[in-house]
C-alpha cells in the first residue's frame, strides 16, 4: 500500500472478487499478504519483546482497506476469514525467517489472543501453527474454528457463516479445539 | 506416531464427553478409557481446562459446564453436593440435598477462598438479613455457613432457564417480554424497600421457572461477600465496597468504584431490559472489561430501536421500541445516577404506563439530559474557540475538530488500556479478577511496574510513558503528569536515548497543551525538537512534535511561527510516503484552518482540498477526521466565493451529521447553517431562508440566546431575508431586520464594546435597513461597522464585505455616486 495506484488496484481487486471473480482472489491474497507481513514485521521491529495480537493486526488491515474506496464492503466475515489465513501464514513465515536469521538472535514471533480463554502468556507462532495442523488431522472443523477466531478475530456467528455450519456447532468445536490447544500450550498443572 | 495417536484418542473422547450430560460425563470417560490410566488423566485434564475456561469466559453453552469431579457426592455443611449446575467468579453452584433427613433440594454455592473471622461474622449477619427477603420473583436464601476453608450459601433451587433463553425459546413479543421484566422490577423494588440492593442484575441471575415465574437469584450476595471479604479492619466495609461487576450490565458508578445505591440496580434493570427488548447488550461492541469500562463511562448506548434494527430484528419489534421504550430504557441507563429513575418503582410505573398506553415520563427528561451534557462539553470547547478569535464559520470547524479529537483519544485509550490490562494480569495475580476500574488499573500499574520492572529502569520508563498517555486521554492530567515526571526522571538518570527523551517530552507537551497550559507546553516541545534534530530516521516523531508545538502556538498568538512549523511537519510527512498519509492529512487540515482564520482564503482552500483528498483515500467513509476535513474544505471553498463547490459538500455533511448525530444535534445545525449561507450566495434565497430560520431557532433553543452559533445563524438568516430577488423585491426584509436587531441587542449586552461580533451584527442590521430604504438609520450603523471590521478582521473578511456592500448601495441609492465609487474599490468582486 505504498502509492495511490496500488490503492486503486487493490480496491479494483476487491470489487472483482466481491463480484464473483475467483481469480481476483489470488491477487488479492498476495496483496493482503504483503500488507499484513509489512505491518507485522514493523510491529515486531519497533517493539522488541512485544507480542503480536493477530486480531488487532487484521482489524488494522481491514480498516485500511475499507478506507481505500467507496466500495460497500458488506462481506466482513469472508474478508476476515481470508485475512485470518493470510495473517497466520505471514506470522509463520516471519517466525521461520527469524529462526534462520542469526542476527535477530533467533527471536520468537509470539502471539497473544483474548480468545485463547483466560491465558495471559504469549505463544510461539510456529508452535501454535504446528498444533493447529495436528488438530486438523483429527478435527478439521475445530482447527478451522480456532484458526479463524485466533488469527482473524471472527465472532462465533461469523465463523458459522464462513464455514456454513450452525452456531451451536461452532460453539462446541470452539470449546473443544480451544481446550485442546490450551492443554498443549499451557505448562502442565 | 504413537504419541500422536494417543493425543488424538484423548481429544476424541474429550470432545464426545462434552456432548454427554454433565452428570454422566465421569462414567462415560471412565468407560471409554477403560484401563488406560494415562489416557484417563489426559481426558480429565482436558475437561478441567474446559470447565475453568467456561467459568472464566462463560462462553460455553449453558448446561455444558463440567464440574470438578471430586466435589460431586461430597458434603458441605448439612448438604450433600449432587451435580454441578453452574460456575461463576465466586465459586461453583451445585444441586444439593439436605443430609439431616429433611427432603429439600437446594442450589448450593460453594465459595472458594478463606474468610477472616470478622469477615465471617459479618457475612453471617448479612445473610440473616437477606433471608428475610420474601417475593415470588426472588429465589429465597435458605441457609449459609462458613468454615475455615470455604463458605457456602444455600438458595431455593430454581428449575428454569435464563430469562433471555426463555424469551427466545417462547418467541415472546415485546409486550410479553416487558410484562416478564415488570415482575423482575417489582421484585427489585420490594427488596429496595427492605434496604437490600442486588448490584449484579444480569440475564444469568434472572431465571424463569417452567411455570413462567421469573426468579432473581444471588440477591444481595455480592454485597454480603464484599463485606466478608476485607481483612477485618473495617475500612473497606465502612466506605468502599469491593468492586464486582459484569461487563454490559454494570453501572458507570460501579465501574468507577463509587458508592452503590438503588440507582445501580435501576441501571442493571435497564441493561437487562435493553438485552431482552432489542436482543443486544448495551455497549455490545465493547469486548472485555476494560473496553466496557471506557464505553460505559464515556457516553450513552445506542438507541435500543437502532440496536434492534442493526441486529436484524423484525420491523414490528423495531417500530415497537422506537419512541417510548427507547426513552424508558435509556433513562434507566443514564450515566449519571441522578438522571435515572429515582427508584425501581418509578421505572416500573413507566413500564406500566407504556403497557396501558399512557404517556411515559421518560421522554422529556431523557432529551433534556442529553442536551445538558452536550452544552457542558461544548462550553469547554468554546473556551478554546474564543482564543482563536476566529471567524464565526471557521470557529464551527474548530469545534468539530475538538469533538473528533475526543473520539480518537477514546479509541486509542481503549487500545492502550487493553495492553495495560494484559500486562497487569500477567504480572500481578490480584488483577486476575474482573472488577477493576480504569483509575485503579492505572494507579495499580504504577505500583506494579515498580515491582516487576524495578530493576529495569528504562523498561519502567517506557511503561510510564504509556500510562502518562493513557491518563492524558482519559482527562486525568494530574496523574498523567505525575507519570510523565517519573518517566523523564528515569530517562535522565539511567541514560535514556535522545529519542526516548524526545518522545517523552512530546507526550508531556501534548499533556500540557490538552490542559490549556500552552505557555508551559511550548518550551517542552521545543526541547523535544532540539533533541530530535533533523535525523531522517525520526522524521515522523519530529513531524508530530512540530504539529503539537504549532497547535500550542496558535493558542497563544503565535500563528506565524505555527504556520512555519506546520509547513515543516507537512514536508516531513510528505517525504515519509504512504504510512504518514493520515498524519499529513491531519496537519494539512490544521494548516487550512489557520490560514482561513488569517483570511488567506485561497491558500486555505488549496490546503484543505489536499487534506480532504488525502484523507478520503486513507479513511473509511463516516470517519470523524474525514468529515471534519470535508467541512474545512467546504468552508474554504465558500470563503473564496465558490459556493457552487461548497454546496453539495455541505449538503452531504449536513445529511450525514443528521444521520449520525441526529437532526437536532448542534453540529448538524451548524452544518445546516453553513449550507444556508452557501445557498444565499448561490441566490437560492427561499431555500436559504427556510434552512437558516430553522437552524437559528433550534440553535437558540438548544444553546441559548447568547450563543455565537445561534446569533450567527440569525445573522445568516437576516442576510438571506433582505436580499432582493431579480425583480428587486425582498418580502422577508422586515423579518430579517428584526433578526439582525435582535442579535445586535443580544451581543450589545453580552460582549465588550469593541468586539467585532457586535460590528458584524450592526453591519447586517444596516444592510437590512438599506434594503428597506431606511438610509438615515442605516448610515450611522454601517460607517463605524465597516471601518471596525476592516481594521480588525481585514478587508476580505466575509462580514467586512457585507458592511461595505451595504454602504455602497446606500450611497448609490441616496444620490452620492462619488462616495459609492470610493467604497466600490474596497469591495472584492
Amino acid at each position: 500500500m505504498s502509492d495511490p495506484a496500488e490503492f486503486t488496484h487493490t480496491s479494483a481487486l476487491l470489487a472483482q472478487w466481491a463480484g464473483g471473480d475467483k481469480r481476483a482472489l489470488d491477487d488479492l491474497l498476495s496483496h493482503l499478504y504483503r500488507d499484513i507481513h509489512a505491518i507485522a514485521t514493523r510491529q515486531l521491529r519497533s517493539e522488541r519483546g512485544l507480542t503480536i495480537r493477530p486480531t488487532a493486526l487484521v482489524h488494522e488491515v481491514y480498516l485500511r482497506l475499507k478506507g481505500l474506496n467507496e466500495l460497500r464492503w458488506n462481506d466482513r466475515a469472508h474478508f476476515l476469514s481470508m485475512a485470518a489465513r493470510v495473517t497466520r501464514q505471514a506470522l509463520v513465515d516471519e517466525a521461520r525467517r527469524r529462526r534462520a536469521d542469526k542476527r535477530s538472535g533467533g527471536a520468537q514471533v509470539t502471539l497473544n489472543d483474548e480468545n485463547l480463554g483466560g491465558t495471559d502468556t504469549a505463544f510461539d507462532a510456529l508452535h501454535v501453527d504446528d498444533l493447529l495442523n495436528e488438530l486438523k488431522g483429527f478435527d478439521e472443523v475445530a482447527a478451522e474454528v480456532v484458526s479463524l477466531r485466533v488469527f482473524g478475530g471472527l465472532s462465533v456467528e461469523e465463523v458459522a457463516e464462513v464455514l456454513a455450519v450452525s452456531v451451536a456447532t461452532v460453539h462446541r468445536r470452539w470449546a473443544s479445539g480451544k481446550t485442546w490447544l490450551a492443554h498443549e500450550l499451557l505448562p502442565p498443572a | 506416531m504413537n504419541v500422536h495417536g494417543a493425543r488424538e484418542r484423548a481429544y476424541r473422547i474429550f470432545s464426545a464427553a462434552l456432548e454427554v450430560a454433565p452428570g454422566a460425563r465421569a462414567d462415560y470417560v471412565a468407560a471409554e478409557c477403560s484401563t488406560d490410566q494415562a489416557l484417563h488423566r489426559h481426558v480429565l485434564r482436558l475437561l478441567e481446562i474446559a470447565a475453568a475456561d467456561a467459568a472464566a469466559t462463560g462462553d460455553l453453552l449453558h448446561g455444558n459446564l463440567v464440574s470438578p469431579p471430586e466435589r460431586e457426592g461430597t458434603e458441605c455443611g448439612h448438604f450433600r453436593l449432587r451435580e454441578c449446575i453452574g460456575a461463576g467468579g465466586m465459586g461453583a453452584v451445585y444441586r444439593a440435598e439436605r443430609t439431616d433427613g429433611v427432603p429439600q433440594a437446594v442450589a448450593l454455592k460453594v465459595l472458594s477462598g478463606s474468610i477472616s473471622a470478622e469477615g465471617r461474622a459479618r457475612f453471617l449477619a448479612e445473610a440473616k438479613f437477606l433471608a428475610r427477603l420474601e417475593h415470588p420473583a426472588i429465589a429465597r436464601l435458605i441457609d449459609v455457613g462458613v468454615g475455615d476453608r470455604e463458605g457456602w450459601i444455600a438458595m431455593e433451587l430454581v428449575r428454569g432457564v435464563r430469562i433471555t433463553d426463555y424469551c427466545d425459546a417462547h418467541a415472546l413479543d415485546l409486550r410479553a417480554r416487558l410484562r416478564l421484566l415488570e415482575q423482575v422490577i417489582d421484585a427489585v423494588a420490594s427488596a429496595h424497600r427492605q434496604l437490600v440492593v442486588h448490584r449484579d442484575i444480569k440475564p444469568s441471575n434472572v431465571l424463569v421457572a417452567d411455570d413462567g415465574q421469573p426468579k432473581l437469584i444471588d440477591f444481595g450476595i455480592a454485597a454480603a461477600l464484599s463485606d466478608a471479604d476485607d481483612d477485618g479492619n473495617g475500612a473497606k466495609a465502612a466506605g468502599e465496597p469491593r468492586r464486582l461487576f459484569t461487563p454490559h450490565y454494570a453501572a458507570p458508578e460501579q465501574v468507577r468504584g463509587e458508592p452503590i445505591t438503588v440507582a445501580t440496580d435501576v441501571f442493571g434493570l435497564g441493561a437487562l431490559a435493553y438485552r431482552l427488548l432489542c436482543g443486544a447488550d448495551p455497549y455490545g461492541q465493547a469486548r472485555g472489561p476494560l473496553t466496557y469500562m471506557l464505553a460505559v463511562t464515556a457516553g450513552a448506548p445506542e438507541l435500543p430501536s437502532c440496536a434492534a434494527q442493526a441486529g436484524g430484528r423484525d420491523r414490528r419489534t423495531v417500530a415497537g421500541l422506537r419512541g417510548d421504550l427507547d426513552a424508558i430504557v435509556l433513562k434507566a441507563l443514564a450515566g449519571d445516577p441522578s438522571q435515572r429513575y429515582a427508584t425501581a418503582q418509578d421505572l416500573q410505573a413507566d413500564c406500566r404506563r407504556f403497557l396501558t398506553g399512557r404517556p411515559v415520563q421518560a421522554r422529556l427528561g431523557g432529551a433534556a439530559y442529553r442536551l445538558g451534557k452536550f452544552v457542558r462539553r461544548r462550553a469547554a470547547a468554546l473556551a478554546v474557540v474564543a482564543l482563536f478569535s476566529a471567524g464565526l464559520l471557521t470557529a464551527g470547524v474548530t469545534y468539530l475538530r475538538q469533538q473528533r479529537q475526543i473520539a480518537v483519544a477514546n479509541e486509542s485509550a481503549a487500545r492502550r488500556g487493553e495492553f495495560l490490562e494484559r500486562l497487569l494480569k500477567s504480572s500481578d495475580p490480584r488483577y486476575g479478577r474482573r472488577d477493576i476500574t480504569v483509575a485503579e488499573l492505572l494507579d495499580g500499574a504504577v505500583t506494579s511496574i515498580d515491582e516487576s520492572l524495578g530493576h529495569e529502569p528504562l523498561g519502567e520508563a517506557s511503561m510510564l510513558g504509556l500510562i502518562a498517555d493513557t491518563n492524558s486521554e482519559l482527562g486525568r492530567y494530574r496523574e498523567g503528569l505525575a507519570a510523565s515526571d517519573r518517566q523523564l526522571e528515569l530517562l535522565q538518570h539511567h541514560g535514556g536515548s535522545a529519542l526516548e527523551l524526545a518522545r517523552a517530552l512530546t507526550s508531556r507537551g501534548e499533556l500540557l497543551r490538552a490542559q490549556g497550559h500552552y505557555a508551559e507546553a511550548t518550551p517542552v516541545l521545543r526541547r523535544a525538537l532540539s533533541l530530535l534534530g533533523d535525523r531522517p530516521d525520526v522524521a515522523a516523531d519530529r513531524a508530530t512534535a512540530l504539529t503539537e508545538l504549532g497547535m500550542a502556538l496558535t493558542n497563544t498568538g503565535g500563528e506565524r511561527e505555527a504556520e512555519a512549523l506546520y509547513r515543516e511537519a507537512i514536508a516531513l510527512d510528505r517525504a515519509g510516503g504512504a504510512p504518514q498519509r493520515i498524519l499529513l492529512g491531519g496537519t494539512l487540515d490544521d494548516l487550512a484552518v489557520l490560514l482561513g482564520n488569517e483570511g488567506r482564503y485561497l491558500e486555505s482552500r488549496d490546503t484543505a482540498r489536499e487534506a480532504f483528498s488525502l484523507l478520503r483515500q486513507a479513511l473509511p467513509a463516516g470517519n470523524p477526521d474525514l468529515l471534519s476535513a470535508e467541512q474545512t474544505y467546504a468552508m474554504s471553498a465558500l470563503n473564496v466565493h465558490d459556493p457552487a463547490a461548497a454546496e453539495p459538500m455541505l449538503r452531504d455533511i449536513a445529511q450525514r451529521s443528521a444521520a449520525i448525530r441526529g437532526a437536532a444535534h448542534p453540529d448538524t445545525l451548524v452544518a445546516q447553517e453553513q449550507l444556508g449561507e452557501t445557498l444565499t450566495d448561490l441566490g437560492r434565497l427561499g431555500e436559504a431562508q427556510q434552512i437558516l430560520r430553522q437552524s437559528a431557532t433550534t440553535l437558540e433553543h438548544t444553546l441559548g440566546q447568547e450563543n455565537r452559533y445561534a446569533t450567527g445563524a440569525w445573522l445568516g438568516f437576516a442576510v438571506a431575508a433582505c436580499q432582493g430577488d431579480t425583480a428587486g423585491a425582498a418580502p422577508a426584509a422586515p423579518e430579517g431586520l428584526a433578526a439582525a436587531q435582535h442579535v445586535a441587542a443580544v451581543r450589545a449586552r453580552s460582549l465588550p464594546a469593541q468586539d467585532w461580533h457586535r460590528f458584524a451584527a450592526d453591519g447586517v442590521a444596516g444592510l437590512c435597513l438599506v434594503q428597506l430604504h431606511r438610509y438615515a438609520e442605516a448610515e450611522p450603523l454601517l460607517v463605524p461597522a465597516a471601518a471596525a471590521l476592516e481594521s480588525t478582521r481585514g478587508r476580505h473578511f466575509y462580514q467586512t464585505q457585507i458592511a461595505l456592500k451595504a454602504l455602497r448601495a446606500l450611497y448609490a441609492r441616496s444620490g452620492r455616486p462619488l462616495q459609492a465609487s470610493q467604497i466600490a474599490t474596497r469591495i472584492d468582486d
